[in-house]
C-alpha cells in the first residue's frame, strides 16, 4: 500500500453548489461532486492511512478496512495522474480534438497584446456592450440583401488584410477576458480542427471559474469580432470603401457561424455553460448509442429513462447527426461527379506540387467541400469498421470461454 | 472474515457510486479564417465563400 496516496500539485476550486473542479498538475480538469470532493479534502488532510480511513468511516457512516479504502481510492481516482500510484496504472483518457497544435505566443504574450481589450469584458460594460453588438448584428444581418456590393469596386488585397486579422482579434477576446477575471490561460497557436487550420486559445483553466465568468469568456471572442467589425463599419461611413462594408459583412457571417452549437465552436461552449452541461458532445453521442441499443439490440437493452434533460440530449445529438448526413447527402446530389474524380485530382495536384507546377488557379473552392465530404464519410466508415471488429473479436473471445468451459 | 479478493464495488456499490469523478475535455476556443477570395484571370468575377467548418 502506497501512502500519501495524493501527490502534491493538486488545486481544487468550487463550480457550482454541487460540484467543485479539481485540476491536476499536468493540467487536466475533473469534475467532482460532494462526495468525491470529501474524498480528495480527506485524503489531503490526512496524510496516514489508518487516520484518513476513521475519518472516512466517521464521514460516511461506514466500516471499512484499510485496504478496502484503499481500493475504493484506486477504483475511483486512479489513471487521472493525482494518485502516486498512478504510474502503476494505464492513463484514463484524455479528450484531446485539436491536433498538430502549434503555440506561437505565449501565455505572458498573448496576455500582453490582449491588454487594449482588456476593460470590455468588466461584467457591467460587458452586458452593454454585448447587447449594443448584438442589436448592430442583426441589423447588420437583416440589411445584407439589400446591400449593393459592386464586386468590381472591391479590393481583394485590402479585404483579406482586413478579414484575416479577425481571427486572432477574436483569440485575443477569450485572452482577455480571462485576464479581467483573473483566470490563468494557455498560450494563443495555431492548430487543427477536423481538417480545419484554425487559431486557438486554450482556455481550459476557466473550467475552475463560476458559471457567469465562463459566459463571459466564451462569447468574449465574437465581442471582440464584432466591436472590430464595427470599427470597420464606422470606417465605410466616412470613407465609403466598399470593401470595409464587405468585410463587416463576413465578420458578421462568420460570427454567425461561430455561435452555432454543434461544432466545437463558441456555440457549443456557450450551450454546455449555459445548460451545465460538460463533455456535452460526448454525453449526446452516449445518449443516442444507448437510445440505438435499446431499440435496436434487444440482447444488450438496459433499463433506459427519458427525462428531459436525456431527451434535449438526444435531441442535440441527433441533430448534430442529421447535419453530417444532410451535408453528405447535398454533395452526393451536387458534386456526384467531382467526388468520383476526386482522388485523381489530389493525386494529380500532389504530382504538380513535387515538380515545382502548381498554380493558385489550379484549387477550386469545390474541392475544399468534397474534402470535407471525404473526411466526415471517411471517419464515420472508419469509427463503424473498428466498432464491428471489436465487437466480432468479442464474440470469439466469448465462444472461446464458452467452449473452454463446456469442454 | 471477508474474502481478501473480493472488491469494495462488490460488497459496497451504493457506497462507491457515491463518488463521481469525470473528466472534463480540454477548452480550446477557436476561430477558423472564414474567407477564401479569388480573381480568376479571364475576368473579374470574384469568387468569394464562407468556408464552413462542420
Amino acid at each position: 500500500m502506497h501512502w500519501p496516496m495524493l501527490i502534491e500539485g493538486i488545486s481544487l476550486s468550487a463550480s457550482t453548489k454541487n460540484h467543485s473542479v479539481l485540476r491536476t498538475p499536468d493540467g487536466r480538469h475533473l469534475r467532482l461532486n460532494q462526495a468525491s470532493t470529501t474524498l480528495i479534502r480527506l485524503l489531503q488532510e490526512n496524510p496516514h492511512p489508518e487516520a484518513a480511513t476513521r475519518a472516512f468511516n466517521q464521514h460516511f457512516h461506514t466500516h471499512l478496512h484499510t485496504s478496502d479504502f484503499h481500493q475504493l481510492i484506486q477504483h475511483k481516482l486512479a489513471g487521472y495522474g493525482i494518485l502516486a500510484t498512478d504510474a502503476n496504472h494505464p492513463k484514463r483518457k484524455t479528450s484531446r480534438y485539436l491536433s498538430f497544435q502549434i503555440p506561437f505566443f505565449s501565455p505572458t504574450v498573448a496576455g500582453i497584446l490582449a491588454t487594449p481589450f482588456r476593460p470590455l469584458f468588466k461584467p457591467p460594460l460587458f452586458t452593454a456592450l454585448f447587447s449594443l453588438l448584438m442589436v448592430v448584428m442583426l441589423g447588420g444581418l437583416a440589411s445584407y440583401a439589400q446591400a449593393t456590393l459592386v464586386w468590381a469596386s472591391i479590393h481583394w488585397f485590402l479585404l483579406a488584410c482586413l478579414v484575416y486579422p479577425s481571427a486572432l482579434i477574436h483569440e485575443l477576446g477569450h485572452v482577455a477576458a480571462c485576464r479581467t477575471a483573473g483566470i490563468s490561460h494557455g498560450p494563443i497557436g495555431f492548430g487543427f480542427y477536423l481538417i480545419f487550420p484554425v487559431l486557438y486559445a486554450d482556455v481550459s483553466q476557466v473550467w475552475q471559474a463560476s458559471k457567469k465568468q465562463r459566459i463571459i469568456v466564451n462569447l468574449a471572442g465574437v465581442t471582440n469580432e464584432l466591436f472590430y467589425a464595427t470599427c470597420l463599419l464606422s470606417i465605410y461611413y466616412f470613407s465609403t470603401e466598399l470593401t470595409f462594408l464587405l468585410a463587416f459583412y463576413l465578420i458578421l457571417f462568420k460570427v454567425l457561424f461561430e455561435l452555432n452549437p454543434f461544432a466545437r465552436m463558441d456555440g457549443y461552449w456557450l450551450f454546455s455553460d449555459m445548460t451545465n452541461t460538460p463533455n456535452l458532445l460526448a454525453k449526446a453521442n452516449g445518449r443516442i448509442k444507448e437510445v440505438f441499443t435499446y431499440l435496436f439490440v434487444p440482447s444488450k437493452r438496459r433499463g433506459i429513462s427519458f427525462h428531459r434533460t436525456e431527451n434535449w440530449l438526444l435531441l442535440y445529438g441527433i441533430m448534430n447527426i442529421l447535419f453530417i448526413f444532410i451535408y453528405a447527402g447535398v454533395m452526393l446530389n451536387r458534386e456526384a461527379e467531382l467526388i468520383v474524380r476526386f482522388p485523381k485530382i489530389v493525386i494529380d495536384l500532389l504530382l504538380k506540387t513535387v515538380q515545382l507546377d502548381i498554380t493558385v488557379d489550379a484549387f477550386k473552392r469545390e474541392y475544399f467541400f468534397v474534402a470535407i465530404f471525404y473526411w466526415l464519410v471517411g471517419s464515420f466508415l472508419y469509427k463503424l469498421i473498428k466498432k464491428l471488429y471489436r465487437a466480432s473479436k468479442l464474440n470469439r473471445r466469448t465462444s472461446d470461454v464458452y467452449r473452454t468451459s463446456s469442454g | 472474515m471477508k474474502n481478501e479478493k473480493v472488491n469494495v464495488q462488490d460488497f459496497q456499490p451504493a457506497l462507491v457510486a457515491l463518488f463521481e469523478v469525470e473528466e472534463l475535455e480540454e477548452r480550446m476556443e477557436f476561430a477558423t479564417w472564414g474567407l477564401s477570395a479569388k480573381v480568376s484571370n479571364k475576368d473579374t468575377q470574384a469568387q468569394l465563400f464562407l468556408a464552413l467548418p462542420v
